[in-house]
């Protein structure tokens, strides 16, 4: 359990990164509050635990509530293509939670991507962080967001260009 | 780290009310550590703190057959060993999120509220969403407004209003801002604004309006529609296990300050101290630093079955008169001397938690002022009023100020 002093500082950093870190998580699992509940929670009961070991907890606390999301969404695959790297996910099979107009055309729109380009389509795109912070956000390099960044604008112009042919 | 300057994509995302994980954050802690399906978190060193963890696991367990060998062996005092303190809390038991709605009179749209906590612990809140639903074809106007909340006990009297956020003075009404379009059949989501930290025993029940307006041109005018009474939500309160001692739940609540009662500490049996109130220490302070304000202090406990609420006192200077607030969470009469600051500041102390439930600053100066906020547990920014004028100002707000003699701006 932690100390008084401890708690107040894990409660003070849930309070000011906490929101973002949720609407994060909750666009990346395609608009499931469960799934955004349980990763944001996860990660900070996890970074409590180790609280006096993490450097950037900013960063600890995205990689470990995207994984944790990543790996539930995984865990309830239905039955979804496959992206480019080989891993899809349950999101595009998943009921939409309540969402107004404009929330639900982006979570849609995320839902066509795989689980990488979501996570870099969520934090660059729709959150606003710069190249770099999302590359530090999720634990891998600049380069390798821009490039699940540029397969998730490709794919996400093509769906458009589709829909308006339709 | 910084946004990007340009708006981004999501800025619609930012409005979607993100949920307060906290209490089940805390309740997490309790629980023994687990590995999640996410596999080792970043900077986890596999076999080195497995290792390592082996090692720790021998000397636990070691110095658990020694402990019981001491306490149960040939010699020991005790035949039996006590059961142990609780560690956890007992999990919430589960209850349907409840809703309630009402019709608009005049237009063809609904409001919805959400309780999807129908049973809370001592220190929670409780979470209410709002729904708006336009029912007809054709686009309302409508606007967001103020919920109007009140906590009532199981005797219909009123614990807790939306007012208490203003220590009981009744701020001028706000504007209902209006402009946004919703289509037919479409519907809107809004988070309330006042969430009361619960500290009070159940059954509650809490009754609210809406807080939607919706807006119709009539001719040449626009007719505001307002908020349906919606009926009452109940609200369960599941306290359990012993509530902390009066000296702990003060101490506890006095750490939960981050030093600011720390040379003016408020002692358990609600007697007053004399002593200092110390400016809080921030990262980037305000040129003037203020100097500690002599006040005298005290503390009010009440304890309830599982939990204790303490609201911790100041008032300076150390020799004016006690303030006789009028309720719980009502005005306050200041001393009538120039310079005079009133501030309380109430817990919930439960056996797990210490949990931030209302604070009112209530003050006078004839000088400049500056002020800390404690924002999301901690003492976050410094804020200066100028007051040139010799003439006493009066200031409100949450959160005490300190008098400075030197201008600061």
């Amino acid at each position: 359990m932690l100390d008084d002093e401890r708690r107040i500082e894990l409660e003070g950093a849930y309070r000011r990164l906490g929101d973002d870190l949720w609407r994060a998580v909750f666009a990346f699992a395609g608009g499931s509050r469960e799934v955004a509940d349980d990763a944001v929670a996860d990660a900070f009961i996890e970074a409590g635990r180790r609280l006096g070991s993490i450097r950037d907890l900013r960063a600890w606390l995205y990689t470990v509530a995207f994984r944790r999301a990543a790996a539930e969404l995984r865990r309830r695959h239905v039955d979804v293509a496959a992206d480019g790297d080989g891993r899809g996910d349950a999101v595009a099979a998943m009921p939409l939670a309540w969402a107004d107009g404009e929330v639900l055309e982006i979570l849609d729109m995320a839902r066509a991507l795989s689980p990488k380009q979501r996570a870099a389509f969520v934090l660059r795109d729709l959150m606003g962080y710069s190249t770099s912070d999302a590359a530090r956000l999720l634990g891998i390099s600049d380069v390798a967001v821009r490039v699940h960044l540029s397969g998730a604008r490709r794919r996400l112009r093509a769906s458009v260009t589709e829909a308006e042919r339709a | 780290m910084n946004m990007s300057e340009r708006e981004p994509l999501g800025a619609p995302l930012r409005q979607v009310p993100a949920p307060d994980l906290w209490a089940r954050i805390e309740d997490g802690l309790r629980e023994p550590a687990r590995r999640g399906p996410g596999g080792d978190p970043p900077g986890g060193s596999g076999r080195r703190q497995r290792v390592f963890a082996a090692a720790i696991a021998f000397v636990v367990v070691a110095g658990g057959i020694a402990f019981a060998w001491a306490a149960l062996g040939p010699g020991s005092r005790h035949a039996t060993l006590r059961p142990p303190p609780p560690t956890s809390p007992a999990p919430l038991p589960s209850a349907p999120a409840q809703t309630v709605a009402a019709s608009f009179k005049g237009a063809a749209a609904r409001c919805e509220a959400t309780l999807t906590t129908p049973v809370v612990r001592p220190g929670q809140t409780p979470a209410v969403t709002y729904r708006l639903t336009n029912q007809g074809s054709t686009p309302i106007r409508y606007g967001t407004y103020q919920d109007y909340i009140e906590v009532k006990g199981a005797h219909g009297d009123t614990v807790s209003s939306w007012q208490d956020r203003f220590g009981g003075i009744i701020p001028s009404m706000p504007a209902p801002f209006a402009g946004r379009t919703l289509g037919g059949g479409r519907a809107v989501t809004y988070q309330g604004v006042y969430e009361p930290v619960v500290r009070w025993e159940g059954p509650l029940s809490i009754h609210l309006t809406c807080p939607f307006v919706i807006q119709q041109r009539i001719g040449h005018e626009v007719q505001s529609l307002q908020s349906p009474t919606l009926p009452p939500l109940a609200l369960q309160v599941f306290a359990r296990g012993q509530a902390p001692s009066v000296g702990t739940a003060v101490e506890r609540a006095v750490a939960a300050t981050q030093r600011l009662f720390e040379a003016c500490h408020p002692r358990p049996d609600g007697s007053a101290v004399v002593g200092e109130i110390t400016p809080p220490k921030v990262s980037k302070p305000w040129k003037v630093q203020p100097d500690p304000m002599p006040a005298r202090c005290w503390a009010q406990i009440e304890r309830h079955p599982g939990f204790a609420v303490v609201t911790l006192w100041f008032v300076t200077p150390a020799d004016a008169p006690t303030p006789t607030p009028s309720g719980p969470a009502g005005t306050i009469r200041l001393p009538p001397l120039p310079t005079a600051e009133v501030f309380r500041w109430t817990f919930v102390v439960t056996p797990w938690s210490t949990v931030s439930a209302l604070s009112h600053a209530d003050g006078k100066s004839p000088m400049a002022t500056v002020g800390y906020n404690f924002e999301k547990g901690h003492w976050m920014m410094a804020d200066a009023s100028c007051r040139p004028s010799a003439a006493p100002e009066f200031y409100l707000g949450s959160d005490p100020e300190f008098p400075v003699s030197k201008n600061p701006c």
